[in-house]
């Protein structure tokens, strides 16, 4: 664990040093300043302006943020326009010239930092001699991805919109959602070079006050340079880092947001990334997808099945192929033993050698598949079938029953709605081969026994990873293999929903 | 640190288990079928029917199935154990009992004893002791040689005959349950190659085929039961599941013949000790489907279902007599379990008098058939 320790003491953090200095009213003075601040930074622009005789201005922008149009015709024009009332007045104060502009969000700010602050994030600056304060004019713009369909949580019924890369549009697509004041959004600046705008969301009254006050502590720990993506956060929140599992639960879907804050749970949502991130999470919920609340319940119910059904193939079904071939012979019915016997004949190597083959070479056409051009994306699906599925069983060097499994537990481990989950997974699977090939069933039995054991001391902010099947609770499995029908969910989760559990009163149907 | 040491010596624990053993499915010879002989000094004559797995698997394999998909491989010693070490001595893969479902034993071993085998199936940890048990007339080996004709190996075929009931069927362990039991002493099927067309212009190939019945006193050999014996030793054992009886009817009643199906029966026996005379009551209740008829007899009337009804009661009494009869005063072996029987009824009597001298007292016993049979159905057609 050397890696891990601190060796050796680095120099502080690189932060943006802080000038207190006010301004001092003297345009040529204060522009300058400004001048040097941004000296080499080519999206730095400036525009001096003569309102009347005794007033010159300045705006000042960065290139690409500001709505050049807008600020055009709301900020310069107006300035520039004679004004009469203006002009005449013997000593304007700086609350005129803010009335002359159109634009809707104007303030007034006075120290040095806090206008270099709102120069980065977009405003526009207007400064005007005499004055030791200056405009500030919000009119940000800049190019942006539009609301698209999210693409790592595809569904065939409910909402189509996705997240994208800016805080605004995501927050207000919560907003939509949940049209009360009870809905809290909590700003906070992360990274001190990146200065990333988080919001930290819940629903006060049904959120608990301690978890959302452990978000907020854990959050303000994190001091590092840059955040560019919500992954990066998930890494410094996690209960358990060295664990597989996820313990945050990622997701590109308003819907799902929305309706994790109504059972309870605390959404983070991170600036520049299309990713949310909800805690406190169980394993459960990473195996729902949120089609499931949208599907018909029996339908729901069953597919859910499928999917723990599948769980436990792309977990186990390579490691119990070599623990049958390679210890209990005598478990498979006669004619099937014959078949592998006989598909293993002219193979070369070991059960386990011959799956890790197959399975390391399943990952890596799958992360090739990831990286290569999508025009070139098909070559990897065509050499792979080939090469792997037949060439390969042809020649004799993997026997047909391991490609079979291969590729069942290949599809079955994309079956789980949750991305991370997939990788833990997938990695597991590789202990499980291992302890298959050296302990038969007996190896399988304690490798899962291993994976409980963990899942069971595993948290996410305090709550049981395996609740409500760990510590056991009846009334609450409504929604973890099962999911009953809407009008019978009329409680919120235990773990996350204790301080107002009612969620709706049950009228009986007259119909 | 501590918890650390402690974790540490957990996890050791677990690698500590025994019977661990790792061999790959290529190396090992799959054996299917176990046969014994006796042969002269008193050896053991083990043949093993091992599968070749390349003749068996896929069909797309290149040059078709040419060849058997087993062989058969056999040694002798003076145990079992020593003629299976020897045979392991001529094969390069390691013999893998756990496979094999189907023991047949020859004659001669039967008649000298089966109790090595037994033992031998029950002790060592390879075996399956859920293996059907079977004998034959003659030499076990000839049989196990025989040409598999559905299956791709015979003993596959031997098994699945066994599974559809027609005969007797008897795992090993319910023939070393029969061997142990007092008052109930161990049988097992006939196991033979019959022809598989009955009157061919050439010489017909043969098929295997459950016919008949080993009888044994003890673990020995003492005799044969016929296919019709067999059958009336199935209904007193309670293991009919199907079956036909047919039913000739008289000339003055128009004559014809007239079939019917076994739906369910139902054979309970049932001792009665009365002032120290002993007597076994045999209760067989049977329903049938009549399923042919070629009689001039008019099926909807009622008087000619009961007619038909006792007609069967005396075919069925007549089948069990002949099974009882033959048990009783030819082989004297009371292979039916009539002393089990009163050893449940009547525990007491049984430990007093009977236990000792049961061999005498079995041939002695009188044993009354009351027989009770319905017709369920006959069909719609006049």
């Amino acid at each position: 664990m050397r890696f891990f320790k601190r060796q050796k003491k680095l120099p502080a953090l690189l932060q943006e040093q802080s000038e207190n200095n006010p301004l001092s009213g003297n345009l040529e003075e204060d522009l300058n300043r400004f001048k040097q601040l941004f000296e080499g930074a080519a999206d730095f622009s400036y525009r001096e302006l003569q309102i009347g005789s005794n007033y010159s201005a300045v705006v000042l922008y960065l290139n690409g943020l500001v709505d050049m149009e807008r600020m055009e015709l709301n900020v310069i024009q107006p300035l520039i326009s004679r004004n009469e009332e203006l002009l005449q007045h013997p000593k304007p104060a700086l609350d005129q010239f803010k009335g002359v502009l159109n634009a809707s969000q104007v303030v007034q700010v006075e120290t040095f930092q806090t206008i270099v602050d709102q120069l980065l994030a977009g405003g526009t600056i207007v400064l005007i001699n005499t004055f030791k304060k200056v405009l500030v004019i919000s009119e940000q713009k800049w190019e942006q991805r539009s609301i698209d369909e999210p693409v790592s949580e595809a569904v065939v019924l409910g909402p189509r919109e996705g997240f994208t890369e800016n805080i605004r549009t995501n927050t207000s697509m919560i907003r939509r959602r949940l049209k009360t004041t009870k809905l809290k959004l909590e700003y906070l600046k992360l990274g001190n070079l990146s200065q990333t705008n988080v919001v930290i969301t819940y629903l006060e009254g049904i959120a608990d006050v301690s978890i959302v006050e452990e978000v907020r502590s854990r959050l303000n720990r994190i001091d590092i340079d840059a955040i560019e993506d919500s992954s990066y956060i998930v890494e410094f929140i996690e209960d358990e880092p060295f664990s597989v599992f996820p313990q945050v639960l990622q997701t590109e879907r308003p819907d799902r947001l929305a309706g994790n804050l109504l059972e309870g749970r605390i959404g983070i949502i991170v600036d520049n990334s299309p990713f949310a991130l909800i805690v406190p999470v169980t394993f459960f919920q990473m195996m729902n997808s949120p089609e499931d609340y949208y599907g018909r319940f029996i339908m729901t119910t069953f597919i859910r099945l499928i999917r723990y059904l599948f769980l436990l193939i792309a977990l186990l079904f390579p490691s119990i192929y070599i623990a049958v071939t390679t210890f209990h012979q005598e478990l498979l019915p006669t004619n099937l033993l014959f078949s592998v016997a006989a598909s293993r004949d002219k193979v070369p190597f070991p059960a386990v050698i011959e799956a890790l083959l197959m399975e390391i070479t399943f990952e890596a056409l799958r992360e090739a598949g990831l990286r290569l051009p999508r025009p070139i994306g098909s070559t990897v699906s065509i050499v792979g079938a080939l090469v792997i599925g037949q060439s390969a069983v042809e020649a004799g060097i993997v026997s047909a029953p391991l490609v079979i499994v291969v590729a069942t537990t290949g599809i079955a481990s994309f079956m789980f709605p949750s991305y991370p989950l997939t990788g833990a997974i997938r990695l597991l699977r590789f202990f499980m081969i291992f302890m298959a090939g050296t302990l038969g069933f007996y190896g399988i039995l304690l490798g899962v026994f291993f994976i409980l054991a963990h899942l069971v001391q595993l948290r996410s902010f305090g709550v049981p990873y395996l609740a409500p099947l760990a510590p056991f609770h009846f009334n609450n499995m409504k929604d973890i293999i099962i999911r009953v029908p809407w009008w019978k969910m009329n409680e919120r989760p235990h773990e996350t929903g204790k301080s107002n559990l009612k969620r709706m009163n049950y009228k009986p149907r007259k119909y | 640190m501590n918890v650390m040491r402690l974790f540490f010596l957990l996890v050791i624990t677990m690698f500590l288990t025994g019977c661990w053993n790792r061999i790959e499915i290529n190396d090992i010879a799959i054996v299917t079928a176990i046969g014994l002989d006796l042969v002269e000094d008193d050896k053991v004559h083990l043949s093993l029917q091992v599968a070749i797995p390349s003749k068996l698997g896929s069909t797309t394999g290149s040059g078709g199935e040419n060849g058997k998909g087993s062989l058969v491989i056999s040694d002798t010693g003076v145990t079992i154990s020593e003629a299976f070490r020897n045979i392991q001595g001529k094969l390069p893969r390691r013999i893998f009992f756990s496979q094999s479902r189907v023991l047949l034993i020859g004659e001669d071993y039967a008649k000298k004893g089966v109790s090595p085998v037994i033992n031998f199936h029950t002790r060592y940890n390879k075996t399956r002791i859920n293996s059907f048990i079977m004998f034959t007339k003659g030499e076990a080996s000839k049989v196990i040689n025989s040409m598999p004709k559905f299956e791709n190996i015979s003993a596959e075929e031997i098994k699945e005959l066994n599974k559809l009931n027609i005969g007797l069927k008897v795992y090993i362990r319910d023939f070393l349950n029969m061997l142990l039991t007092d008052g109930l002493e161990p049988y097992g099927p006939l196991f033979t190659l019959e022809a598989l067309e009955v009157k061919p212009k050439n010489k017909s190939e043969h098929v295997q085929s459950i016919r008949g019945t080993a009888v044994f006193k003890g673990d020995k050999l003492i005799g044969w039961m016929d296919q019709l014996e067999t059958r009336g030793l199935l209904w007193l054992k309670n293991e009919i599941e199907s079956g036909i009886v047919s039913i000739k009817i008289p000339k003055e009643q128009g004559g014809g013949n007239i079939s019917m199906e076994i739906l369910k029966t139902d054979t309970k026996l049932e001792p009665k000790l009365k002032n120290g005379h002993l007597q076994m009551n045999l209760t067989v209740s049977t329903r049938l489907n009549l399923i042919e008829n070629d009689s001039q007899l008019n099926l909807f009337d009622t008087k000619v279902i009961k007619d038909l009804q006792n007609k069967v009661d005396k075919e069925i009494d007549g089948r069990i007599q002949m099974t009882v009869d033959k048990v009783q005063k030819e082989y004297q072996s009371d292979i039916l379990g009539f002393g089990q029987a009163v050893y449940r009824k009547y525990p007491k009597q049984w430990k007093t008098s009977y236990q000792k001298n049961w061999d005498q007292e079995f041939p002695r016993l009188a044993v009354t058939i009351h027989t009770n049979s319905i017709i369920k159905r006959t069909g719609v057609t006049k």
